[in-house]
């Protein structure tokens, strides 16, 4: 109850005295009155009553009364807040239960146990370790097959998980590989069990679904099983020194493919290319411009690097590369797309390699990028949930590295001109080049390796559709080469490496899956297909520890880099989109067309994106649809049929889920900016008129501008020009600036006009400093599975909204009415007190 | 105690702000802090708020055959300090010669282990600058001897002429950021394998001066000024120099 509304009871009173007994109010009481009743009763006007006041007043005293928390400043508490409230009680526990972050003292104990018995000596004998694999694969087969009556299924159900739960605490790689194998079990008994207990052989439609989901459930797995053997072991491994006599360095040519991309995407790459510490002889930099565009020319001219083109633009980038390297002479070349701008340290860091290892041919570092990428931007996680690349950069690559599998992704690398011209250039056969181009290194015996450490930073894609058509190229391109070139076949390759490549181009084929898994449900609810023979109890009691394992290991996988439940997300939003192409590519390679990703693009206006998300609106009507049929199934149905209604709903209710994440990911929000702000806290002076000097710390930077806090609030007004010293190392640099805007103790300040010097300058400061990008993940915390659930939820939530908002104008354009009813319920509805005191009539 | 001088390459150079500028940051910082005014000039007392019209200090207390240590006085802030005072003392006809000053501290730094004073207190001494061809005033007698410069032609050169100075640490006060000269001297300086140079400068600062016209350092008067971020900088990587110092003791 609002106590607060009580505390000024006499000014209503004496209104109500005025009113009743036309006593003369003094005027500043009258004012005190209205003002309190403006601030309790915003949305009724006491001195020009309408007719429906006669609603809204009670309404609103009932809600001032019974529902507003004191002090409290939104009317519904967000969704979130409701998640945390729910987790206090119950979910707490739970979360608890898969927390690791407290081994506790049985999980230290098994460590040791584990160490002692892993380090034992007789694993050295030949004669022990043989018998002894033999004999844990014959177990193992023996798990898998062996059919158990429901009751010992149960057993083996709750001996696995207790197993995981316990294993899971224990830190350390050893457990991390139990727990893989404990899932593997799991996930092959369940598919064993699949394949031979539950296809309906006698109903041709069961049989037929049945085997297309059996079928799509043998590629999770096969992917599954790959996707642990590439990541067992991320190699993580470090820099190497270079000698320290800088003659032996070698000359490195730094390649900046472009084709039309403004010039002031390509400036800061540029520049930052040229401040990379490198022997200044044995460093060219080369502007490769598709575009033959004059500005860029002139602009090469300016600073002092090398400007290429060429008569053609045949096989776009890859056709670019190898041109330029017919026309240079380095003996290393470090590859840059146009707006990853490198670390001075980024040569330093990742040269050393090259000495150490002759037959090394490729060091490539991960892409980082300092905007979120669509997904990011319209679900709101930047910074808090890992996003689509960080599994790939943070963990996929490093874990290739250990089998000699890490290929090139087209940027921020370095390769050794050597095996570059032996398999001639920049693979062009297909549209992802760089890949193949490393596929086609190794299986000459070269070598590659990954460095974890971002030492360049870019541009994410800008719009949902560009984000998804370089997503589409990706995989078509993967699955181009899985077709011309297959890593399983063909000569020069170690098995893990054939499994590493495989394991890259069969994920993208997660289209067709991912739609499969959607819709599955349906086949049950809408058609009554019983696509799995078996009963109710049965399906749970096998499937529960198929999924729970392989989201638990995969959980302490990839935790750092990817939540639990966001692959599901990313994929799905995607799986429609990349299911056409690498169908038609998985067919004829030769077929289909190819775009260049918009870069530094604008979305100007918050909307939703009807056309990406159109088929997903399909799938979500077929689900609702499904839900109701399932409800009806329910109430009017066959009886025995009851606890297989529920799993199928359930599982329906998860897709549903998922897509309203998926649908959260189709509202794009706007973008303000054409220049992207990057977290940034280094000092910076402020040059005040008369010298006066005051320091504080920067917030963000961009190319344009730079966010400073004040340390008194009316230190600086909007317009006024100063200046201001950032630091490189000791060496103070000084740029003019233009003060933007001035928001309590933050502001925003605009470079006025700065020069090369200055620009480069800048970039010196800021982004190329080596440092820039390795805190990136600083304030991020562990996944915790259960927790990821609930963001997941209330994403999906939000993106039932989001659809629902927009819509709501669609549909009001066609029916005026709805807009009227609206309208007209709106104004009933009571209101938020307003915290105003300057409210006058 | 730990001693540490203060002396500048020539007048004028900010010697005197330096002295209590790093006092004052030093006591923010938690240390107990005394400062010993060596310079004639007396302006040390100026910062700390001592009223003009006194005129007592380290000379008047060793004319008077009194112990130097009463003439100690304590800021506001709580810094502790020992003003030089105005009046003359019999050696003054030479002008406070060298030897006299340096005879002084030597007798002022064995009797004030005498003192009650904390045993990590830091005393900062304000040296008067360095005179044609002579070494740094306490050379020897205390732990740091910082001698302070300003990024100009002069002082480089002034710099150069005298390299190289044993025992001196430089301390670059005054720099303008937004002159590229300036900040090439610091550079080159910086550079010079003769000379050590601390790897903080101070910028120079308007704020300096107006805190003085209030009688104040600008940790009072402007806080969040630049001059106040670098001395407090400054005052960190001196504490932590003679930590280490004491380490490899």
């Amino acid at each position: 109850m609002s106590l607060e509304a009580l505390r000024h009871w006499p000014g209503p009173l004496w209104w109500l005295m005025g009113q009743l007994f036309r006593l003369p109010v003094p005027w500043h009481q009258q004012a005190a009155m209205y003002r309190w009743w403006r601030k309790w009763f915003p949305h009724v006007d006491i001195l020009h009553p309408r007719p429906l006041d006669v609603i809204r007043i009670p309404v609103q005293v009932l809600w001032l009364l019974l529902v507003i928390p004191p002090g409290a400043r939104k009317p519904w508490p967000r969704i979130g807040e409701w998640l945390r409230r729910l987790e206090h009680v119950s979910i707490g526990m739970l979360v608890r239960v898969f927390s690791t972050e407290n081994p506790g003292p049985v999980a230290k104990k098994l460590h040791s146990v584990m160490r002692e018995m892993v380090e034992h000596p007789l694993w050295d004998q030949r004669w022990f370790r043989w018998p002894m694999l033999l004999l844990g694969l014959a177990g193992a087969i023996l798990v898998v097959t062996v059919p158990y009556e429901l009751e010992t299924q149960l057993w083996l159900l709750f001996a696995l998980l207790l197993a995981a739960l316990l294993i899971r605490r224990i830190p350390g790689r050893l457990p991390t590989l139990v727990l893989m194998a404990i899932s593997l079990l799991a996930s092959t008994r369940y598919l064993w069990w699949r394949y031979t207990t539950t296809l309906n052989w006698d109903d041709s439609l069961d049989l037929m679904l049945g085997l297309i989901l059996v079928g799509v459930e043998t590629y999770a797995w096969l992917v599954l099983l790959l996707g642990y053997i590439q990541t067992a072991w991320p190699l993580q491994r470090e820099p190497v020194p270079l000698p320290e006599d800088e003659s032996l360095w070698p000359s490195v040519d730094v390649y900046i493919p472009t084709y039309n991309e403004p010039l002031h995407v390509l400036k800061p790459t540029v520049l930052a290319a040229r401040q990379m510490d490198w022997p200044a002889d044995k460093l060219n930099i080369y502007i490769l411009d598709d575009g033959k565009r004059d500005e860029i020319r002139r602009f090469a001219e300016k600073v002092g690097v090398h400007y290429l083109d060429r008569p053609d633009n045949r096989h776009a980038k890859a056709g670019n590369l190898n041109h330029a390297l017919t026309k240079t002479h380095g003996e290393f070349i470090a590859i840059f797309d146009c707006d990853h701008i490198p670390t001075r340290s980024f040569l330093q860091t990742s040269m050393g390699w090259f000495f150490k290892d002759r037959k090394l041919a490729l060091v490539q570092t991960p892409h980082h990028f300092f905007s979120p990428d669509p997904f990011e931007r319209n679900l709101g996680t930047f910074g808090q949930v890992p996003n689509e690349n960080e599994l790939f950069y943070g963990l996929v690559q490093d874990g290739n590295d250990l089998w000699n599998a890490t290929f090139f992704c087209g940027s921020c690398a370095v390769l050794r001109r050597g095996p570059l011209e032996e398999v001639g250039g920049i693979a062009v056969e297909t549209v992802t080049e760089d890949a193949h181009t490393a596929l086609k290194m190794h299986r000459l015996g070269y070598r590659s390796a990954y460095l974890s450490q971002p030492q360049a930073a870019g541009l994410a894609t800008e719009s949902l559709s560009a984000h998804v058509g370089q997503r589409i190229r990706w995989a078509r391109g993967m699955t181009q080469i899985f077709r011309i070139d297959n890593p399983m076949l063909g000569k020069g390759l170690n098995p893990v490496q054939r499994l590493c490549y495989s394991n890259a181009m069969l994920h993208f084929l997660y289209g067709i899956p991912r739609l499969v898994f959607l819709t599955a449900p349906l086949a049950f609810l809408l058609l009554h297909a019983y696509f799995i023979h078996a009963s109710a109890v049965a399906i749970v009691l096998y499937v529960v520890p198929h999924i729970f394992h392989a989201n638990l290991t995969n959980s302490r996988i990839q935790g750092k880099y990817r939540h639990s439940f966001w692959a599901e997300v990313y994929e799905t939003a995607l799986a429609w989109y990349i299911a056409r192409p690498t169908t038609v590519a998985l067919i004829d390679p030769g077929k289909g067309s190819f775009n260049v990703t918009a870069k530094g693009g604008l979305v100007e206006k918050e909307h939703f994106d009807w056309t990406i998300s159109r088929p997903y609106l399909v799938v979500l009507l077929l689900n609702l649809l499904g839900v109701a049929f399932g409800l009806w199934r329910l109430q009017a149905g066959d009886p025995r049929e009851i606890p297989t209604v529920i799993i199928t709903l359930l599982w329906t209710l998860y897709n549903l889920l998922i897509l309203g994440a998926v649908l959260a990911v189709a509202a794009e929000a706007r973008q303000v900016r054409i220049n992207h702000r990057v977290g940034l806290d280094v000092p910076v002076t402020l040059i005040l008129p008369g010298l006066h000097r005051v320091q504080t710390r920067t917030v963000d930077v961009s190319e344009g501008g730079i966010g400073v806090e004040l340390p008194e609030k009316n230190l600086l007004s909007p317009g006024q020009r100063l200046e201001i010293t950032l630091f490189h190392g000791t060496r103070p640099h000084v740029f003019p600036v233009v003060v933007a805007n001035v928001f309590g103790h933050r502001a925003g300040l605009r470079f006025d006009h700065l020069n090369v010097e200055q620009e480069e300058a800048l970039i010196h400061c800021t982004f190329s400093r080596a440092d820039a990008w390795l805190e990136r993940d600083r304030d991020r915390k562990a996944d915790n599975p259960i927790e990821s659930l609930g963001e997941i939820f209330a994403t999906g939530v939000r993106g039932y909204g989001a659809m629902l908002r927009h819509i709501f104008p669609l549909l009001a354009e066609k029916l005026p009415i709805l807009e009227r009813m609206r309208h007209f319920l709106w104004q009933l509805l009571p209101r938020y007190p307003v915290n105003n005191e300057r409210m006058y009539p | 105690m730990k001693w540490i001088a203060l002396q500048g390459l020539k007048g004028g150079v900010g010697t005197t702000t330096a002295v209590a500028h790093l006092g004052e940051a030093c006591h923010r910082q938690g240390r107990s802090v005394l400062l010993l005014d060596l310079s004639p000039g007396n302006l040390l007392r100026i910062y700390l708020g001592m009223p003009w019209e006194v005129r007592r200090g380290l000379v008047p207390a060793l004319t008077a055959g009194t112990p130097w240590y009463q003439a100690a006085y304590r800021s506001a802030s709580g810094v502790q300090f020992i003003p030089f005072g105005v009046e003359s003392h019999p050696l003054a006809e030479q002008g406070y010669s060298r030897s006299v000053l340096r005879q002084w501290f030597r007798q002022i730094r064995q009797e004030a282990a005498e003192l009650q004073l904390q045993e990590d207190t830091l005393c900062i001494v304000d040296c008067p600058a360095l005179g044609p061809g002579e070494d740094l005033l306490l050379q020897d007698l205390v732990e740091l001897h910082l001698l302070v410069v300003n990024p100009d032609p002069g002082c480089f050169a002034s710099l150069r002429q005298r390299e190289p100075l044993p025992g001196a640490q430089v301390l670059i006060n005054r720099l303008h950021a937004e002159s590229p000269l300036e900040c090439d001297l610091q550079d080159m300086m910086m550079a010079s394998p003769a000379v050590q140079v601390l790897p903080v400068a101070v910028q120079q600062d308007s704020h300096v001066p107006e805190s003085l016209a209030w009688k104040q350092t600008v940790f009072q008067a402007a806080p969040a000024s630049q001059a106040a971020q670098d001395f407090a900088l400054l005052a960190s990587w001196m504490l932590s120099q003679l930590r280490e110092t004491e380490h490899v003791a």
